[in-house]
């Protein structure tokens, strides 16, 4: 029967058969509407009234929205662990500059030179060591390089100047297919890039009185597909649709030669409507340490590689460092600081700047061979050396700001200590920096951000990030903005370049975040498990294996350098005792170890060293690497270990890199493949199934 | 207690973006249901949220009456109770129901959802429509409560 039946619409109808095409049903039965469909069924029992219904709507309803907000907050932590480690690590990077210093003053001769010159900022072409300035001036202008032999079976794309629209296509369409471009045409895309970009002035002005809006993009660091999705959504650059990209085109991603090609052969292409700003990415000490440089000599063999990452320094050095649009919007990678004077900037020699993680006062103060531009000056008093010493340092500054600031919502500016580099600036300083050069917006990327955009400052600040899936598959959106009409309007395209994480729910997503983070994390423990298990064992002088959470969260603190809220990720981190409150500390460590196959003696803190400072050791061996083998003397490799030790709190006894040198120089050639020793960093279960936390497979 | 009290410092940290104690009023709703309670907008709207960013802080003294206030509601509902209401919309008695009538019922009814929320909403929590239509809401349920 129906309850209630002024209240259940229901409408009566007799016989028949249902559209299931089961028997008649009982003559009371009910038909009723639902959006716009009819569906009719037997109704043996009670239909709920209103009321139950109404309650059923809300408490479901008020469930659904809790289940989001419990999301959102997982979504958020995981968000957070992820950007501390990253920025962890950039942080090493710049202090990674205070060590190359330190190796330039103290050392000097043997393969240390090579390090040395892989970082000294050029000096302007009309000054200089004669050779490599003017072999590189020959390189770019003349075709030398191109004299490649093409050989029969290749198959992907043939370029030729002038370039046009059907090439890029090509272009794109070979990349589509994983095909590599001949190093032939990889050397005419980047010689014609420096061509163009060495024109242009350090802060271009852009003018979209022609095209009416512009298309500005984030960082892609190395994702192709999510260039090619841009590109989809938005259409190849041409008059009417002129795009500024802005910097952190490569690195992490692992196709950045293609990004950077594609971007290139746009700009040659399209030259009048297509601009790029440098990023703190496009440098070679970065890109020796985040992937790059990994890329190239798997990508292209001797010679070319090196050739190609010389040409890439180039490229980066001549770079813009910011554009302003129609006079009103400032874009540039990083941001600014109080300091920020944007008529200087105009007029710096921003080609000496190859890597900014070189101090220019060292280049002042070293012997380095015949770059010295102060040779002449013996007569120079002191006080003017003083002076030149600071204004290098602080045109220095000016471009670090540029391209490693982030902004912050406290007023006032101060050094960006998160980052190593740059500066943090509020919504003041940002204020100040427009009004007094007339403009009215700053826009910048240099951070991921969720939604693939953010605004700060009150609305004069966004952050555009192009690179989806930055962290982990279905961690954000990539987003461009496009400024429209005369007032420049913002509009957003938001988009996800990972087909697969679309179909995920956001469950599954923040589940594969979460995952991916915490393994992350528990690398970085593993990484420094002597110091922190011996602390642990200091408040457990009686070896009972537990210890308070307050003592564990506060050890955690103190030693693992990582600003994170411990004592509330503990439960995923470490066993806690029902009831008593106390922790199993050793379970921090999940039975998880280095592995130590070469054995590596001096003991875990000596191979826990050599991992939490991998990357540092990775990013020596590459610059050291001239002709990008994959391979060092055995003495350039204990050179590097011994220098390092010296720079870090654990000091790794010389008979032991010897010993290590040896054991991986398995052929006895005298040469160490680095990629095999990199390769003794992983971390495996005690048990026998491997937990590695190897770096992706390289297979594209 | 304890417990309670460390989940809502840590619910507050997360929303506290700038390190400095405080979080936007804005986002009233999500904080309390990220400590794990499930208020209706009407008990949120008695907070008096504002509508955007940016209008006006909370520091965690404020909250805590708030959090204490929506505790005490009684009226949470449980899974048992949605499994009563929703039985009385299973037909066969086999533990399925219409997909259809549960989107209708979040889409039109109590404090309604939006057609993309809902859309998201049965993405992410109901299982896969069998050729009828019907859905075994028990599943729903599940996910919906965390009981999954």
């Amino acid at each position: 029967m129906c309850l209630g039946t002024e209240l259940c619409m229901c409408v009566s109808v007799s016989g028949g058969v249902d559209f299931r095409g089961k028997e008649e049903y009982p003559s009371k039965s009910c038909f009723r509407f639902f959006g716009g469909k009819s569906h009719f069924y037997c109704l043996h029992s009670t239909v709920p009234s209103i009321d139950l219904t109404l309650k059923a709507a809300l408490l479901i309803q008020r469930w659904y929205r809790r289940y989001c907000a419990r999301l959102e907050i997982r979504r958020r932590y995981t968000w957070t662990i992820f950007q501390t480690i990253e920025y962890a690590g950039e942080q090493d990077q710049m202090k990674l500059y205070n060590f190359f210093n330190a190796l330039i003053t103290h050392m000097g001769g043997g393969g240390m030179n090579d390090i040395m010159e892989a970082l000294s900022p050029r000096s302007s072409p009309t000054s200089d060591g004669p050779t490599s300035e003017l072999s590189m001036k020959k390189m770019i202008d003349s075709n030398i390089l191109e004299d490649v032999p093409i050989e029969a079976n290749y198959k992907g794309p043939h370029l030729k100047m002038p370039l046009n629209t059907d090439q890029i296509h090509e272009l794109v369409d070979s990349f589509k297919k994983k095909k590599a471009l001949h190093v032939k045409y990889v050397y005419l895309i980047l010689r014609e890039g420096v061509r163009i970009l060495r024109q242009r002035s350090t802060i271009v002005h852009i003018s979209t009185a022609i095209a009416g809006q512009i298309t500005v993009c984030g960082d892609l660091h190395g994702k192709l597909d999510d260039l090619i999705m841009i590109l989809y959504k938005n259409g190849l650059p041409s008059t009417d649709n002129p795009y500024l990209f802005n910097g952190d085109f490569v690195d992490r991603g692992r196709r950045s030669m293609e990004v950077m090609l594609l971007l290139l052969a746009l700009l040659i292409t399209y030259p009048n409507e297509f601009y790029l700003n440098r990023g703190n990415h496009e440098d070679m000490v970065m890109n020796a340490r985040y992937g790059f440089c990994k890329e190239i000599s798997r990508k292209y063999k001797a010679p070319h590689g090196p050739r190609i990452l010389r040409l890439l320094e180039e490229v980066y050095r001549w770079l813009p460092l910011a554009s302003i649009i129609d006079n009103r919007v400032f874009v540039v990678h990083g941001g600014i600081s109080e300091d920020t004077d944007l008529k200087w900037i105009q007029m710096i020699d921003r080609s000496k700047y190859t890597s900014l993680l070189r101090t220019p006062v060292a280049h002042l103060s070293s012997n380095h061979e015949g770059k010295e531009e102060e040779s002449q000056d013996e007569e120079e008093d002191e006080t003017c050396k003083e002076v030149r010493k600071i204004t290098a340092n602080f045109e220095w500054k000016q471009v670090l700001d540029l391209l490693w600031s982030d902004p912050q919502s406290n007023k006032g500016s101060k050094p960006n200590h998160f980052r190593g580099g740059g500066s943090y600036y509020g919504p003041d300083i940002t204020q100040n920096i427009l009004s007094s050069n007339g403009l009215s917006m700053l826009i910048r990327s240099h951070e991921c951000k969720p939604e693939g955009y953010e605004w700060t400052h009150n609305g004069i600040c966004l952050t555009i990030f192009s690179a989806s899936n930055y962290y982990e598959a279905g961690s954000n959106r990539g987003a461009y903005v496009k400024l429209i009409g005369n007032k420049l309007e913002p509009h957003f395209v938001q988009y996800s370049a990972d087909s697969r994480t679309r179909k995920l729910t956001i469950r599954e997503r923040v589940g594969r975040m979460e995952t991916s983070a915490f393994r992350e994390l528990r690398g970085q423990i593993i990484a420094n498990r002597t110091k922190l298990q011996s602390e642990f064992k200091k408040h457990d002088p009686n070896s009972t294996g537990y210890i308070s959470v307050g003592t564990w969260v506060a050890v955690l603190d103190e030693h693992s350098h990582l600003d994170l809220p411990w004592r509330s990720l503990r439960d995923k981190l470490v066993e806690v005792h029902p009831t008593s409150d106390l922790v199993d500390y050793n379970s921090t460590f999940e039975d998880q170890n280095l592995t130590n196959e070469n054995g590596i003696k001096g003991g875990p803190t000596v191979v826990e060293a050599l991992y939490r400072h991998k990357d540092s050791l990775e990013t020596i061996f590459r610059l050291i690497d001239k002709d990008n083998s994959g391979k060092i003397s055995m003495e350039e490799f204990s050179e590097t270990c011994e220098l390092l030790s010296r720079h870090i709190e654990v000091p790794i006894p010389t008979d032991d890199i010897g010993d290590l040198a040896r054991s991986i120089d398995i052929n006895k050639d005298g040469l160490i493949d680095f990629n095999e020793f990199l390769e003794c960093f992983r971390i495996v279960q005690s048990s026998q199934h491997g937990k590695e936390e190897d770096e992706e497979d390289d297979d594209d | 207690m304890a417990k309670d009290q460390e989940k809502v410092k840590f619910a507050f940290d997360i929303y506290d973006f700038d390190g400095k104690g405080e979080v936007d009023c804005y986002f009233i709703g999500d904080l309390l249901r990220a400590c794990d309670l499930n208020p209706s907008m009407k008990l949120i709207s008695s907070f008096d949220p504002p509508e955007r960013k940016g209008m006006k802080m909370m520091k965690i003294a404020d909250f805590l009456p708030m959090y204490s206030a929506v505790k005490k509601d009684k009226n949470k509902g449980s899974y048992e109770e949605f499994i009563e209401v929703l039985k009385l919309y299973d037909k066969q008695e086999d533990g399925t129901m219409m997909m259809a009538e549960l989107e209708y019922i979040l889409k039109t009814l109590g404090e309604a959802m939006e057609k993309q929320q809902v859309a998201a909403c049965l993405k992410e929590l109901a299982p896969e429509e069998d050729e009828e239509g019907m859905i075994v809401y028990d599943v729903f349920l599940r996910k919906l409560c965390g009981k999954a």
